[in-house]
């Protein structure tokens, strides 16, 4: 064992300056908010009394952690196929493209691409009662309404354009997906007569289920924990109609300074997220496509 | 592929000019439906161009088109705004791009090519760490930060973008000098060589490509956030590019036109890494998710 250690110490001394930051940053982070989330804990305050549960308790019975909770459930269930099926729509589109292809990728590349703070700006002038949007609408006789001040319009304001955000980057994934698939089979599937609608439910989709796999995965984990566009542009409103548990989370932890609160919710939202992603890579590798 | 038996008669037209015909208005709608939705993709950042060159009288009067003349004093003014940011911005993420590179390129060397005991462990510890979602780091990060006396210090940024970064680096780079051939280090090892050598002068000039994916995956991540410089950033002249254009916003009620081309200006340095890296970025895309 010594021995080997003298030999290998290189090894040692090359993951040092990664493990160290990883350790502190990562490891001890997590482990301090999972610590704390059984204490009333704040910055400002020396007494900080252990609680056991009671954060956790507190947090289920807590209102307004409910309703964000409900938010981000129907953000993730609306977003994650939209962003799934509209992205492989362009990519196989896109596939056939002969000319320009280099501008068709680069143009639905380029919001994913630009900062979401930017975007987020961005959409918050477009969605002005009188803004590009609804003056867009105006040309085909619809009145707008005034999306992100109407609770009924505030978080699928939010959804559309994060959808519009997300939809080039999984287009790129796709398309790099659809590459791998050898042409002979799409040749096979034409001498046999199969349809185009045909080949795509049994050719295109059982191969990219890797791509897909993918795709649903790392979109739930995103979605559920949602932050940056709804602070920018609603900052949970109106009327809470946009409070997501990241911006609870946020407001509890370091608006109210709620430390042990706010973590024992952000713990909450991580078994929600666990739960989801492994039941997602359950049914998708118990499942024999091809 | 058991499936593809014909469960469906023939179809296609049998009429060669009619076929020719039907795949043409095909291939006609097909291009219709792309223009649209490139049209729909692309709207925003057009208006946005547009309006960045624009008084606000020229804005009130038309919106829709370009109006002359072109009113380029917005940029001097968005750029004397966030100049200042757009330093911070750079700085933190050349700190951040460097870091992630010299500490994972180091610690995936040694998971690839040296033996060392509790290697596998470590790997794996490492590994998980791609697992965990960023909201269970937030408040433990941040009073770890506070604790460090990192508040309102641009290292308070940089650390914690290292260590986010640094999974998923160590996972693409430690697959990568695997699949180096051995022979490439057996020689080197016959000379005496140390594995600091071999590092430098085997395995870091072979993975330049990777490397470039690697630190462009991290530059934009670190460029475009925004929830680490609000909670750790207090005093104007540390903000970064992001949290300076929040700020403007936040100034600026109707001077829609230097605000635009603030955003132009943000979004510059992302837009040239796409049309200089779209090939490559396509690449990182595709190995991020099968490699």
């Amino acid at each position: 064992m010594w021995k080997r250690v003298r030999k290998t110490w290189p090894g040692y001394l090359f993951i040092s300056p990664a493990g160290l930051l990883i350790t502190v940053f990562s490891y001890i982070a997590i482990i301090f908010s999972l610590y704390i989330s059984f204490y009333q804990y704040d910055i400002i305050s020396e007494a900080r009394p252990f609680e056991g549960l009671e954060n956790y308790t507190r947090a289920l019975s807590d209102k307004l952690v409910r309703i964000s909770f409900r938010n981000t459930f129907i953000y993730v269930i609306v977003i994650v196929p939209s962003i799934t099926i509209i992205s492989l729509m362009l990519a196989v589109l896109g596939n056939q493209v002969r000319r320009g292809r280099a501008l068709f990728r680069t143009v639905f590349f380029i919001p994913t691409i630009t900062p979401i703070v930017v975007t987020s700006m961005l959409w918050v002038w477009l969605y002005e009662p009188t803004g590009g949007i609804n003056k867009l609408l105006e040309m085909i006789n619809i009145e707008g309404p005034n999306w992100l001040f109407n609770p009924a319009t505030a978080l699928p304001a939010i959804m559309i354009m994060t959808i519009w955000g997300a939809v080039g980057y999984y287009m790129i994934i796709f398309l790099a997906g659809l590459a791998e698939i050898p042409e002979v089979f799409y040749e096979a599937a034409k001498v046999d007569g199969a349809g185009r609608w045909h080949t795509f439910w049994s050719i295109t989709i059982p191969l990219l289920r890797n791509s897909l796999i993918f795709a649903f995965v790392t979109l739930t984990i995103a979605a559920f924990q949602v932050f940056t566009q709804v602070f920018i542009m609603t900052q949970g409103g109106p009327m809470n109609s946009t409070q997501t548990v990241q911006m609870v989370v946020y407001h509890y932890a370091f608006q109210r300074f709620e430390m042990g609160y706010a973590s024992a919710i952000s713990w909450l939202l991580f078994g929600v997220i666990f739960f989801f992603s492994a039941l997602q890579l359950k049914l998708f590798i118990s499942r024999e496509l091809y | 592929m058991t499936e593809q038996t014909v469960d469906r008669p023939f179809t296609s037209a049998t009429d060669p000019a009619q076929a020719e015909l039907r795949a043409r208005f095909k291939g006609s709608l097909h291009h219709a439906v792309l223009v649209f939705l490139l049209f729909l993709t692309f709207f925003p950042f057009f208006i946005a161009i547009l309006t960045s060159l624009k008084s606000f009288q020229q804005l009130l009067v038309n919106f829709w088109l370009p109006a002359f003349p072109l009113q380029l004093q917005n940029y001097v003014m968005a750029w004397n705004e966030i100049y200042r940011s757009i330093i911070n911005s750079s700085l933190v993420s050349l700190g951040a791009v460097t870091g992630v590179l010299l500490c994972a390129s180091l610690a995936a060397y040694a998971f690839a090519r040296i033996d060392f005991a509790w290697r596998d462990a470590a790997y794996y510890l490492v590994l998980s760490l791609l697992m965990i979602p960023g909201v269970l780091t937030l408040i433990g990060r941040y009073l770890l930060i506070v604790e460090f006396g990192l508040m309102n210090s641009l290292w308070g940024l940089i650390l914690p973008y290292i260590a986010g970064g640094l999974a998923f680096a160590v996972f693409l780079l430690t697959g990568f000098f695997s699949d180096l051939p051995e022979e490439l280090f057996e020689a080197a090892r016959m000379d005496g060589g140390t594995e600091l050598q071999m590092y430098r002068m085997i395995a870091l000039p072979l993975s330049r490509p990777i490397m470039a994916i690697v630190g462009l995956l991290t530059f934009l991540s670190t460029w475009g956030d925004y929830v680490w410089p609000l909670l750790v950033l207090r005093s104007k002249d540390k903000f970064t590019l992001m949290l300076g254009l929040a700020k403007f916003t936040g100034n600026s009620q109707v001077m829609f036109g230097p605000l635009m081309a603030g955003y132009v200006i943000a979004s510059i340095p992302t837009a040239i890494i796409i049309i200089l890296m779209m090939r490559t970025f396509a690449g990182a895309a595709l190995v991020g998710a099968f490699k």
